[in-house]
Protein backbone atom coordinates (compact mmCIF):
# COMPACT_ATOMS: atom_id res chain seq x y z
CA UNK A 1 0.00 0.00 0.00
CA UNK A 2 1.07 3.26 -1.11
CA UNK A 3 1.43 6.24 1.60
CA UNK A 4 1.25 9.87 0.66
CA UNK A 5 4.36 11.33 0.66
CA UNK A 6 5.07 13.56 4.03
CA UNK A 7 8.19 14.29 6.20
CA UNK A 8 9.19 15.49 9.23
CA UNK A 9 10.74 18.80 8.83
CA UNK A 10 13.48 20.52 11.23
CA UNK A 11 11.01 22.53 13.20
CA UNK A 12 9.04 19.48 14.73
CA UNK A 13 12.40 17.97 15.12
CA UNK A 14 14.00 20.74 16.89
CA UNK A 15 10.47 20.72 19.19
CA UNK A 16 10.78 17.29 20.15
CA UNK A 17 14.21 17.75 20.39
CA UNK A 18 13.35 20.69 23.11
CA UNK A 19 10.88 18.89 24.95
CA UNK A 20 8.21 21.64 23.29
CA UNK A 21 5.66 18.67 22.62
CA UNK A 22 2.43 17.01 24.28
CA UNK A 23 2.84 13.51 24.89
CA UNK A 24 0.25 13.50 22.28
CA UNK A 25 2.65 15.02 20.04
CA UNK A 26 5.48 13.38 20.46
CA UNK A 27 3.21 9.97 20.22
CA UNK A 28 2.60 11.04 16.71
CA UNK A 29 6.06 12.16 16.25
CA UNK A 30 7.50 8.53 17.13
CA UNK A 31 4.87 6.75 14.85
CA UNK A 32 6.08 9.16 12.09
CA UNK A 33 9.56 7.84 13.18
CA UNK A 34 8.57 4.46 13.14
CA UNK A 35 7.02 4.78 9.49
CA UNK A 36 10.21 6.52 8.42
CA UNK A 37 13.35 4.63 8.89
CA UNK A 38 15.28 8.01 7.45
CA UNK A 39 13.75 10.44 9.90
CA UNK A 40 14.20 7.82 12.90
CA UNK A 41 17.80 7.44 11.78
CA UNK A 42 18.43 11.07 11.51
CA UNK A 43 16.83 11.80 14.97
CA UNK A 44 19.46 9.55 16.00
CA UNK A 45 21.83 11.46 14.85
CA UNK A 46 20.26 14.90 16.18
CA UNK A 47 20.49 13.55 19.83
CA UNK A 48 24.01 14.14 19.61
CA UNK A 49 23.57 17.56 18.97
CA UNK A 50 21.25 20.63 20.71
CA UNK A 51 18.46 21.58 18.62
CA UNK A 52 20.70 25.60 18.64
CA UNK A 53 23.91 24.06 16.92
CA UNK A 54 21.59 21.65 14.43
CA UNK A 55 20.28 24.74 13.30
CA UNK A 56 22.86 27.05 12.89
CA UNK A 57 24.92 24.15 11.30
CA UNK A 58 22.34 23.29 8.78
CA UNK A 59 21.61 27.56 8.17
CA UNK A 60 25.53 27.00 7.32
CA UNK A 61 24.68 23.99 5.37
CA UNK A 62 22.21 25.77 3.50
CA UNK A 63 24.34 28.46 2.15
CA UNK A 64 26.68 26.45 0.59
CA UNK A 65 24.26 24.78 -0.68
CA UNK A 66 22.80 27.59 -2.82
CA UNK A 67 25.55 29.59 -3.68
CA UNK A 68 24.17 30.04 -7.14
CA UNK A 69 20.65 31.76 -5.77
CA UNK A 70 22.64 34.46 -3.93
CA UNK A 71 24.96 34.83 -7.12
CA UNK A 72 21.21 35.10 -8.41
CA UNK A 73 20.29 37.83 -6.45
CA UNK A 74 23.44 39.84 -6.72
CA UNK A 75 22.97 39.84 -9.84
CA UNK A 76 19.68 41.20 -9.76
CA UNK A 77 20.92 44.03 -7.53
CA UNK A 78 23.75 44.61 -10.06
CA UNK A 79 21.38 44.73 -13.00
CA UNK A 80 18.91 47.66 -10.86
CA UNK A 81 21.89 49.66 -9.94
CA UNK A 82 23.61 49.48 -13.97
CA UNK A 83 20.16 50.13 -14.82
CA UNK A 84 19.41 53.29 -12.71
CA UNK A 85 22.83 54.52 -13.40
CA UNK A 86 22.34 54.24 -17.42
CA UNK A 87 19.14 56.20 -16.93
CA UNK A 88 20.66 58.70 -14.40
CA UNK A 89 23.59 59.16 -16.98
CA UNK A 90 20.95 59.66 -20.22
CA UNK A 91 18.60 62.18 -17.84
CA UNK A 92 22.43 64.04 -17.18
CA UNK A 93 23.24 63.81 -20.80
CA UNK A 94 19.72 65.15 -21.66
CA UNK A 95 20.13 67.39 -19.46
CA UNK A 96 23.75 68.40 -20.44
CA UNK A 97 22.88 68.46 -24.28
CA UNK A 98 19.85 70.87 -23.41
CA UNK A 99 22.34 72.97 -21.94
CA UNK A 100 24.55 73.09 -24.36
CA UNK A 101 21.57 73.42 -27.34
CA UNK A 102 21.02 76.89 -25.58
CA UNK A 103 24.38 77.87 -25.74
CA UNK A 104 24.24 76.67 -29.16
CA UNK A 105 21.60 78.70 -29.83
CA UNK A 106 23.78 81.70 -28.03
CA UNK A 107 26.61 81.16 -30.47
CA UNK A 108 24.93 79.88 -33.54
CA UNK A 109 26.17 81.26 -36.41
CA UNK A 110 26.91 80.36 -39.56
CA UNK A 111 29.92 82.18 -41.75
CA UNK A 112 30.07 82.30 -44.98
CA UNK A 113 33.20 84.14 -46.26
CA UNK A 114 32.71 86.00 -49.21
CA UNK A 115 36.23 86.46 -50.94
CA UNK A 116 36.20 89.48 -52.40
CA UNK A 117 37.26 90.93 -56.01
CA UNK A 118 40.14 93.04 -56.01
CA UNK A 119 40.13 95.06 -59.34
CA UNK A 120 42.95 96.58 -59.74
CA UNK A 121 43.12 99.37 -62.14
CA UNK A 122 46.96 101.24 -62.69
CA UNK A 123 48.05 99.34 -59.47
CA UNK A 124 46.05 102.33 -57.86
CA UNK A 125 42.59 101.60 -57.94
CA UNK A 126 40.52 99.00 -55.83
CA UNK A 127 37.21 97.69 -56.07
CA UNK A 128 35.49 95.17 -54.32
CA UNK A 129 32.42 93.46 -55.27
CA UNK A 130 30.39 90.70 -52.62
CA UNK A 131 30.39 87.35 -54.09
CA UNK A 132 27.67 85.51 -54.91
CA UNK A 133 26.93 82.49 -52.43
CA UNK A 134 23.54 81.58 -54.01
CA UNK A 135 24.28 82.32 -57.52
CA UNK A 136 27.25 80.27 -58.51
CA UNK A 137 26.91 80.50 -62.02
CA UNK A 138 29.05 83.83 -62.06
CA UNK A 139 32.15 81.52 -62.17
CA UNK A 140 34.67 84.38 -61.56
CA UNK A 141 34.00 84.75 -57.98
CA UNK A 142 35.18 82.91 -55.45
CA UNK A 143 33.29 81.26 -52.62
CA UNK A 144 34.99 80.24 -49.89
CA UNK A 145 32.87 79.01 -46.92
CA UNK A 146 33.62 77.85 -43.33
CA UNK A 147 32.03 74.40 -42.47
CA UNK A 148 28.53 75.08 -40.41
CA UNK A 149 29.37 74.85 -37.23
CA UNK A 150 25.04 74.42 -36.09
CA UNK A 151 22.05 73.30 -37.76
CA UNK A 152 20.65 76.70 -38.46
CA UNK A 153 22.06 79.10 -40.74
CA UNK A 154 21.33 82.08 -42.17
CA UNK A 155 22.11 81.80 -45.64
CA UNK A 156 22.81 85.45 -47.27
CA UNK A 157 22.94 86.15 -50.65
CA UNK A 158 24.30 88.76 -52.30
CA UNK A 159 23.19 89.67 -56.18
CA UNK A 160 27.06 90.41 -57.30
CA UNK A 161 27.12 93.94 -59.01
CA UNK A 162 27.41 94.18 -62.05
CA UNK A 163 28.57 97.56 -62.74
CA UNK A 164 31.08 98.24 -65.76
CA UNK A 165 34.01 98.22 -63.54
CA UNK A 166 33.54 94.92 -62.19
CA UNK A 167 32.16 93.58 -65.66
CA UNK A 168 35.52 94.91 -67.27
CA UNK A 169 37.89 93.94 -64.29
CA UNK A 170 40.22 91.35 -64.07
CA UNK A 171 39.39 88.54 -61.61
CA UNK A 172 41.83 87.62 -59.39
CA UNK A 173 42.23 83.38 -59.05
CA UNK A 174 40.99 81.99 -55.90
CA UNK A 175 44.28 81.14 -54.95
CA UNK A 176 45.50 84.48 -54.93
CA UNK A 177 42.99 85.89 -52.95
CA UNK A 178 43.17 82.95 -50.35
CA UNK A 179 46.91 84.66 -49.96
CA UNK A 180 45.30 88.24 -49.40
CA UNK A 181 43.23 86.87 -46.72
CA UNK A 182 39.85 89.48 -47.67
CA UNK A 183 36.92 87.99 -47.42
CA UNK A 184 33.70 89.41 -46.05
CA UNK A 185 31.49 87.35 -43.68
CA UNK A 186 27.94 87.44 -43.17
CA UNK A 187 26.86 86.07 -39.84
CA UNK A 188 24.09 85.44 -38.35
CA UNK A 189 24.53 86.35 -34.48
CA UNK A 190 23.01 85.45 -31.37
CA UNK A 191 21.25 89.06 -31.43
CA UNK A 192 20.06 87.94 -34.40
CA UNK A 193 22.25 90.65 -36.14
CA UNK A 194 23.16 89.79 -39.47
CA UNK A 195 26.68 91.48 -40.45
CA UNK A 196 29.12 91.67 -43.39
CA UNK A 197 32.52 92.20 -41.90
CA UNK A 198 36.10 92.12 -43.14
CA UNK A 199 37.10 88.66 -41.59
CA UNK A 200 41.04 90.19 -40.99
CA UNK A 201 42.34 93.69 -40.79
CA UNK A 202 44.26 93.21 -43.67
CA UNK A 203 45.72 96.48 -44.63
CA UNK A 204 45.58 98.27 -48.15
CA UNK A 205 42.71 96.46 -48.66
CA UNK A 206 39.15 97.59 -49.52
CA UNK A 207 35.40 96.36 -49.14
CA UNK A 208 32.40 98.12 -50.61
CA UNK A 209 29.11 95.65 -49.45
CA UNK A 210 25.76 97.62 -49.34
CA UNK A 211 22.35 96.07 -50.85
CA UNK A 212 19.18 95.14 -49.82
CA UNK A 213 17.22 92.91 -48.15
CA UNK A 214 15.43 90.71 -50.16
CA UNK A 215 14.05 88.62 -47.94
CA UNK A 216 14.47 88.57 -44.07
CA UNK A 217 13.09 86.17 -41.43
CA UNK A 218 12.66 88.22 -38.12
CA UNK A 219 11.45 91.66 -37.81
CA UNK A 220 13.85 92.30 -34.91
CA UNK A 221 16.46 91.65 -37.30
CA UNK A 222 18.96 94.76 -37.51
CA UNK A 223 21.12 94.14 -40.46
CA UNK A 224 24.07 95.69 -41.33
CA UNK A 225 26.96 95.53 -43.08
CA UNK A 226 30.25 96.42 -41.87
CA UNK A 227 32.37 97.87 -44.70
CA UNK A 228 35.92 98.08 -43.03
CA UNK A 229 37.98 100.39 -44.70
CA UNK A 230 41.75 100.95 -43.64
CA UNK A 231 43.94 103.47 -45.96
CA UNK A 232 47.34 101.60 -47.34
CA UNK A 233 49.50 103.98 -44.87
CA UNK A 234 47.98 102.71 -41.95
CA UNK A 235 45.97 105.11 -40.86
CA UNK A 236 43.34 103.92 -38.04
CA UNK A 237 40.76 101.58 -38.77
CA UNK A 238 37.13 102.59 -38.97
CA UNK A 239 33.79 100.55 -39.61
CA UNK A 240 31.44 101.90 -41.46
CA UNK A 241 27.62 100.32 -41.92
CA UNK A 242 25.38 100.98 -44.17
CA UNK A 243 21.62 99.52 -43.66
CA UNK A 244 19.65 97.38 -45.01
CA UNK A 245 15.68 97.66 -45.91
CA UNK A 246 13.87 94.32 -44.50
CA UNK A 247 11.49 93.31 -47.28
CA UNK A 248 9.79 90.56 -45.95
CA UNK A 249 9.80 89.48 -42.22
CA UNK A 250 9.26 86.09 -40.63
CA UNK A 251 9.93 84.61 -37.70
CA UNK A 252 12.77 82.39 -38.11
CA UNK A 253 16.08 83.78 -39.15
CA UNK A 254 17.17 80.25 -40.20
CA UNK A 255 15.72 81.02 -43.82
CA UNK A 256 17.68 82.59 -46.35
CA UNK A 257 17.78 86.02 -46.80
CA UNK A 258 19.08 87.58 -50.03
CA UNK A 259 20.50 91.00 -50.48
CA UNK A 260 20.55 93.19 -53.85
CA UNK A 261 23.17 96.30 -53.59
CA UNK A 262 21.75 99.81 -54.20
CA UNK A 263 22.84 100.63 -56.89
CA UNK A 264 22.52 104.54 -55.78
CA UNK A 265 25.02 103.50 -52.68
CA UNK A 266 27.60 101.61 -54.71
CA UNK A 267 27.48 103.97 -57.35
CA UNK A 268 28.66 106.50 -54.58
CA UNK A 269 31.16 103.81 -53.70
CA UNK A 270 32.54 103.37 -56.64
CA UNK A 271 33.10 106.84 -57.32
CA UNK A 272 34.68 107.17 -54.15
CA UNK A 273 37.06 104.94 -54.46
CA UNK A 274 37.32 105.18 -58.55
CA UNK A 275 38.28 108.89 -57.84
CA UNK A 276 40.93 108.07 -54.99
CA UNK A 277 44.43 107.31 -55.97
CA UNK A 278 46.81 106.37 -53.53
CA UNK A 279 44.45 106.04 -50.92
CA UNK A 280 40.46 104.89 -50.09
CA UNK A 281 37.77 107.59 -49.49
CA UNK A 282 36.04 106.63 -45.77
CA UNK A 283 32.56 107.03 -46.60
CA UNK A 284 30.74 108.71 -43.94
CA UNK A 285 27.44 107.51 -43.40
CA UNK A 286 26.89 104.99 -40.51
CA UNK A 287 24.66 103.59 -38.52
CA UNK A 288 24.84 104.15 -34.86
CA UNK A 289 27.49 101.55 -33.22
CA UNK A 290 29.81 100.70 -30.35
CA UNK A 291 33.06 101.98 -30.60
CA UNK A 292 34.63 98.88 -29.97
CA UNK A 293 32.56 97.62 -33.00
CA UNK A 294 29.75 95.31 -32.93
CA UNK A 295 31.61 91.85 -32.81
CA UNK A 296 33.20 92.77 -29.59
CA UNK A 297 30.05 94.37 -28.13
CA UNK A 298 28.31 91.10 -28.32
CA UNK A 299 31.20 89.49 -26.85
CA UNK A 300 30.96 91.51 -23.89
CA UNK A 301 27.77 91.31 -23.65
CA UNK A 302 27.67 87.63 -23.57
CA UNK A 303 30.86 87.88 -20.88
CA UNK A 304 28.53 89.86 -18.84
CA UNK A 305 25.23 88.98 -19.89
CA UNK A 306 25.07 86.50 -16.67
CA UNK A 307 21.89 85.04 -14.72
CA UNK A 308 21.86 85.52 -11.10
CA UNK A 309 22.21 81.96 -9.08
CA UNK A 310 18.77 82.17 -7.52
CA UNK A 311 17.28 83.42 -10.80
CA UNK A 312 14.24 81.16 -11.32
CA UNK A 313 15.29 80.51 -14.91
CA UNK A 314 18.19 79.32 -16.88
CA UNK A 315 17.70 81.68 -19.21
CA UNK A 316 15.96 85.45 -19.69
CA UNK A 317 16.03 87.44 -23.14
CA UNK A 318 16.37 90.97 -22.47
CA UNK A 319 15.19 93.05 -25.83
CA UNK A 320 16.42 96.86 -25.44
CA UNK A 321 15.91 100.00 -27.48
CA UNK A 322 18.80 102.21 -27.11
CA UNK A 323 18.37 106.20 -28.07
CA UNK A 324 21.27 107.44 -29.29
CA UNK A 325 21.89 111.02 -29.11
CA UNK A 326 24.44 113.07 -31.67
CA UNK A 327 27.12 112.94 -28.81
CA UNK A 328 26.68 108.92 -28.69
CA UNK A 329 25.75 108.93 -25.52
CA UNK A 330 22.77 106.99 -23.87
CA UNK A 331 19.94 108.92 -23.98
CA UNK A 332 17.20 106.59 -22.93
CA UNK A 333 16.90 102.21 -22.12
CA UNK A 334 13.27 100.64 -22.73
CA UNK A 335 12.16 97.68 -21.63
CA UNK A 336 11.09 96.41 -24.97
CA UNK A 337 10.12 92.73 -23.96
CA UNK A 338 8.47 93.85 -20.69
CA UNK A 339 11.61 91.04 -19.39
CA UNK A 340 11.99 90.23 -15.93
CA UNK A 341 12.69 94.33 -14.09
CA UNK A 342 15.57 92.81 -11.64
CA UNK A 343 17.36 91.70 -15.35
CA UNK A 344 16.40 94.44 -16.86
CA UNK A 345 18.15 96.56 -14.99
CA UNK A 346 21.44 94.44 -15.05
CA UNK A 347 21.01 94.73 -18.85
CA UNK A 348 20.92 98.72 -18.61
CA UNK A 349 24.02 98.53 -16.01
CA UNK A 350 25.83 96.28 -18.28
CA UNK A 351 25.41 98.90 -21.51
CA UNK A 352 25.53 102.19 -19.20
CA UNK A 353 28.60 100.56 -17.75
CA UNK A 354 30.19 99.47 -21.40
CA UNK A 355 31.56 100.67 -24.50
CA UNK A 356 30.75 104.27 -25.33
CA UNK A 357 29.08 104.44 -28.62
CA UNK A 358 29.22 106.47 -31.49
CA UNK A 359 26.03 107.98 -32.88
CA UNK A 360 24.45 107.95 -36.59
CA UNK A 361 25.75 109.54 -39.06
CA UNK A 362 24.01 110.73 -41.89
CA UNK A 363 25.00 113.38 -44.43
CA UNK A 364 28.37 114.06 -42.93
CA UNK A 365 26.23 114.54 -39.80
CA UNK A 366 25.49 112.98 -36.25
CA UNK A 367 22.24 112.53 -35.52
CA UNK A 368 20.21 110.95 -32.77
CA UNK A 369 18.91 107.15 -33.23
CA UNK A 370 17.83 104.08 -31.74
CA UNK A 371 19.08 100.67 -31.95
CA UNK A 372 17.48 97.32 -30.39
CA UNK A 373 19.80 95.54 -28.60
CA UNK A 374 18.28 91.78 -27.55
CA UNK A 375 20.19 90.48 -24.65
CA UNK A 376 20.48 86.89 -23.81
CA UNK A 377 20.91 86.10 -19.67
CA UNK A 378 22.00 82.77 -19.00
CA UNK A 379 23.47 81.08 -15.69
CA UNK B 1 2.07 16.79 15.07
CA UNK B 2 1.70 18.59 11.68
CA UNK B 3 3.68 17.21 8.75
CA UNK B 4 4.70 19.20 6.21
CA UNK B 5 3.22 17.34 3.09
CA UNK B 6 4.73 18.01 -0.53
CA UNK B 7 2.72 19.11 -2.31
CA UNK B 8 1.98 22.45 0.57
CA UNK B 9 5.15 23.05 -0.18
CA UNK B 10 5.61 26.82 -0.98
CA UNK B 11 6.43 26.13 -4.21
CA UNK B 12 3.94 23.72 -4.82
CA UNK B 13 6.31 21.18 -6.72
CA UNK B 14 6.34 17.87 -5.56
CA UNK B 15 9.73 16.23 -6.14
CA UNK B 16 9.18 14.25 -9.42
CA UNK B 17 8.58 18.20 -11.18
CA UNK B 18 11.01 19.16 -9.17
CA UNK B 19 13.35 16.61 -10.73
CA UNK B 20 12.16 16.57 -13.58
CA UNK B 21 12.35 20.35 -14.06
CA UNK B 22 16.37 19.27 -12.97
CA UNK B 23 16.70 16.88 -15.94
CA UNK B 24 15.31 19.31 -18.51
CA UNK B 25 16.88 22.14 -17.67
CA UNK B 26 19.64 21.08 -15.46
CA UNK B 27 18.94 24.00 -13.36
CA UNK B 28 21.99 22.88 -10.05
CA UNK B 29 19.10 25.57 -8.17
CA UNK B 30 16.10 23.06 -9.05
CA UNK B 31 18.12 20.60 -7.35
CA UNK B 32 19.66 22.49 -4.52
CA UNK B 33 15.88 23.08 -4.06
CA UNK B 34 15.23 19.50 -3.60
CA UNK B 35 18.22 18.58 -1.56
CA UNK B 36 17.06 21.08 0.91
CA UNK B 37 13.89 19.61 1.55
CA UNK B 38 16.04 16.46 2.94
CA UNK B 39 19.34 18.45 3.90
CA UNK B 40 18.43 18.00 7.89
CA UNK B 41 17.54 14.26 7.41
CA UNK B 42 21.04 13.38 4.97
CA UNK B 43 22.23 16.06 7.75
CA UNK B 44 20.76 13.66 10.76
CA UNK B 45 21.80 10.62 9.27
CA UNK B 46 25.82 11.96 8.69
CA UNK B 47 25.39 12.63 12.42
CA UNK B 48 24.39 9.29 13.34
CA UNK B 49 27.55 7.79 11.67
CA UNK B 50 30.22 9.99 12.06
CA UNK B 51 29.19 11.86 15.33
CA UNK B 52 31.45 14.44 14.07
CA UNK B 53 29.28 17.90 13.44
CA UNK B 54 32.21 18.87 10.92
CA UNK B 55 32.44 15.36 8.91
CA UNK B 56 29.30 15.33 9.00
CA UNK B 57 28.55 19.06 7.29
CA UNK B 58 31.50 18.18 5.08
CA UNK B 59 29.70 14.57 3.98
CA UNK B 60 26.38 16.74 2.99
CA UNK B 61 27.90 18.81 0.36
CA UNK B 62 30.08 16.25 -0.54
CA UNK B 63 26.87 14.17 -1.30
CA UNK B 64 24.89 17.27 -2.97
CA UNK B 65 27.88 16.58 -5.56
CA UNK B 66 27.22 13.15 -5.77
CA UNK B 67 23.50 13.38 -5.98
CA UNK B 68 24.24 15.90 -8.96
CA UNK B 69 26.15 13.42 -10.97
CA UNK B 70 24.24 10.10 -9.74
CA UNK B 71 20.89 11.26 -10.33
CA UNK B 72 21.30 10.99 -13.85
CA UNK B 73 22.65 8.05 -14.26
CA UNK B 74 19.64 6.27 -12.18
CA UNK B 75 15.40 6.67 -12.96
CA UNK B 76 14.91 7.85 -9.66
CA UNK B 77 10.93 7.62 -8.73
CA UNK B 78 11.12 8.35 -5.21
CA UNK B 79 13.74 10.30 -3.96
CA UNK B 80 13.44 10.76 -0.65
CA UNK B 81 14.18 6.95 -0.69
CA UNK B 82 17.16 7.02 -3.11
CA UNK B 83 18.79 9.67 -1.39
CA UNK B 84 18.30 8.43 2.03
CA UNK B 85 20.05 4.71 0.61
CA UNK B 86 22.80 6.99 -0.97
CA UNK B 87 23.18 8.78 2.32
CA UNK B 88 23.34 5.45 3.89
CA UNK B 89 25.79 3.88 1.77
CA UNK B 90 28.16 6.87 1.34
CA UNK B 91 28.71 7.01 4.84
CA UNK B 92 29.37 3.54 5.43
CA UNK B 93 31.43 3.80 2.87
CA UNK B 94 33.12 7.17 4.43
CA UNK B 95 33.23 4.83 7.83
CA UNK B 96 35.16 1.88 6.15
CA UNK B 97 37.74 3.78 4.52
CA UNK B 98 38.55 5.42 7.71
CA UNK B 99 38.56 2.14 9.78
CA UNK B 100 40.41 -0.17 8.22
CA UNK B 101 39.93 -3.81 8.74
CA UNK B 102 36.62 -3.24 10.27
CA UNK B 103 33.70 -4.97 8.24
CA UNK B 104 30.61 -2.35 7.85
CA UNK B 105 27.73 -3.43 5.94
CA UNK B 106 27.06 -1.20 2.78
CA UNK B 107 23.92 -2.09 0.71
CA UNK B 108 24.30 -3.37 -2.47
CA UNK B 109 22.97 -2.08 -6.01
CA UNK B 110 20.35 -4.28 -5.73
CA UNK B 111 18.76 -2.60 -2.47
CA UNK B 112 19.43 0.54 -3.77
CA UNK B 113 17.52 0.10 -6.90
CA UNK B 114 14.93 -0.85 -4.65
CA UNK B 115 15.24 2.11 -3.13
CA UNK B 116 14.69 3.90 -6.04
CA UNK B 117 11.38 1.96 -8.23
CA UNK B 118 9.60 0.90 -4.88
CA UNK B 119 8.08 3.00 -2.18
CA UNK B 120 7.96 1.54 1.07
CA UNK B 121 5.34 -0.32 1.95
CA UNK B 122 3.21 0.52 5.73
CA UNK B 123 2.89 -1.85 8.52
CA UNK B 124 -0.41 -3.39 8.91
CA UNK B 125 -0.69 -1.77 12.29
CA UNK B 126 0.27 1.72 10.61
CA UNK B 127 -2.75 0.92 8.26
CA UNK B 128 -6.70 1.29 8.85
CA UNK B 129 -7.75 -1.83 10.51
CA UNK B 130 -10.92 -4.29 9.16
CA UNK B 131 -12.37 -6.53 11.42
CA UNK B 132 -10.49 -9.35 10.00
CA UNK B 133 -7.64 -7.70 10.21
CA UNK B 134 -7.95 -6.18 13.73
CA UNK B 135 -8.72 -9.77 15.03
CA UNK B 136 -5.81 -11.43 13.00
CA UNK B 137 -3.67 -8.65 14.79
CA UNK B 138 -4.38 -9.07 18.12
CA UNK B 139 -3.84 -12.60 17.85
CA UNK B 140 -0.67 -12.33 16.89
CA UNK B 141 -0.08 -9.52 19.49
CA UNK B 142 -0.51 -11.97 22.03
CA UNK B 143 1.63 -13.97 20.73
CA UNK B 144 4.87 -11.45 21.02
CA UNK B 145 7.15 -11.45 23.73
CA UNK B 146 5.60 -9.59 27.08
CA UNK B 147 7.63 -6.85 26.72
CA UNK B 148 7.33 -6.40 22.85
CA UNK B 149 3.60 -6.93 23.86
CA UNK B 150 3.42 -4.47 26.52
CA UNK B 151 5.16 -1.54 24.44
CA UNK B 152 3.20 -1.88 20.90
CA UNK B 153 0.05 -2.07 23.01
CA UNK B 154 1.04 0.94 25.13
CA UNK B 155 2.19 2.66 21.70
CA UNK B 156 -0.54 1.78 19.62
CA UNK B 157 -3.53 1.67 21.38
CA UNK B 158 -3.00 3.80 24.16
CA UNK B 159 -1.25 6.30 22.42
CA UNK B 160 1.76 6.32 24.88
CA UNK B 161 5.11 8.13 23.78
CA UNK B 162 8.14 6.15 24.09
CA UNK B 163 9.25 8.11 27.54
CA UNK B 164 5.59 7.53 29.27
CA UNK B 165 6.12 3.79 28.11
CA UNK B 166 9.64 4.18 29.51
CA UNK B 167 8.73 5.04 32.80
CA UNK B 168 5.59 2.87 33.54
CA UNK B 169 7.47 -0.04 32.47
CA UNK B 170 10.65 1.03 33.69
CA UNK B 171 12.40 0.67 30.64
CA UNK B 172 15.29 2.93 29.38
CA UNK B 173 13.60 4.99 26.13
CA UNK B 174 16.03 3.02 23.47
CA UNK B 175 14.97 -0.17 24.95
CA UNK B 176 10.95 0.87 24.41
CA UNK B 177 11.50 1.80 20.77
CA UNK B 178 13.72 -1.44 20.16
CA UNK B 179 10.56 -3.72 21.78
CA UNK B 180 8.47 -1.67 19.29
CA UNK B 181 10.65 -2.09 16.27
CA UNK B 182 11.26 -5.49 16.88
CA UNK B 183 7.30 -6.56 17.78
CA UNK B 184 6.35 -4.60 14.67
CA UNK B 185 8.37 -7.21 12.41
CA UNK B 186 7.61 -10.23 14.78
CA UNK B 187 3.86 -9.28 13.76
CA UNK B 188 4.60 -8.79 10.07
CA UNK B 189 6.23 -12.19 10.00
CA UNK B 190 2.97 -13.76 12.39
CA UNK B 191 0.18 -12.20 9.82
CA UNK B 192 1.98 -12.85 6.48
CA UNK B 193 1.72 -16.47 7.94
CA UNK B 194 -2.01 -16.41 8.85
CA UNK B 195 -2.51 -15.46 4.97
Amino acid sequence: MKKEYSHIDEENFNRYLDDQMTKQERNLFEKELQKNPFEDEALEGFLNLNSSQIQKDLSELKAKIHPVKRKTKYRYWAAAATFLLLVTSGIIWVQLNENQAISEIAENRTVQKHEKKIVTSDKQEETISVNKILQPQVSEQYIEAKPEVKVEKSEVNYEAKKSKEILKSESIKPSEIASRKKILIAESTPENVINLKDSETEPTQNIGAVGDILQAKDSNVIFMIEDLKQEQNNRATTAEYSSFKAVQNVENISEPVAFAPVEELLTEKEIAKSTSKNHFEILTDSKVQPEIGMPEFEKYLKNKAVLPINFPKRKEVVKLLLSINSRGEITEIQNKNKADSLIFEKAKEIITNGPKWMAEIKNDIPVESEIELKIIFRK
Amino acid sequence: MQLISFKQKKDNKTDNEILELFLKTRDINMLGELYSRYMHLIYGVCLKYFREPEKSKDTVIELFEKVQIEIQKHNVINFKSWVYVLTKNYCLMKLRKTKAGEIIYVSNDEELAGFMENETELHPIDEELNENLEKALNDCINSLKAEQKNCIRLFYFENKCYREIAGQLKLEEKKVKSYIQNGKRNLKICLEKQK
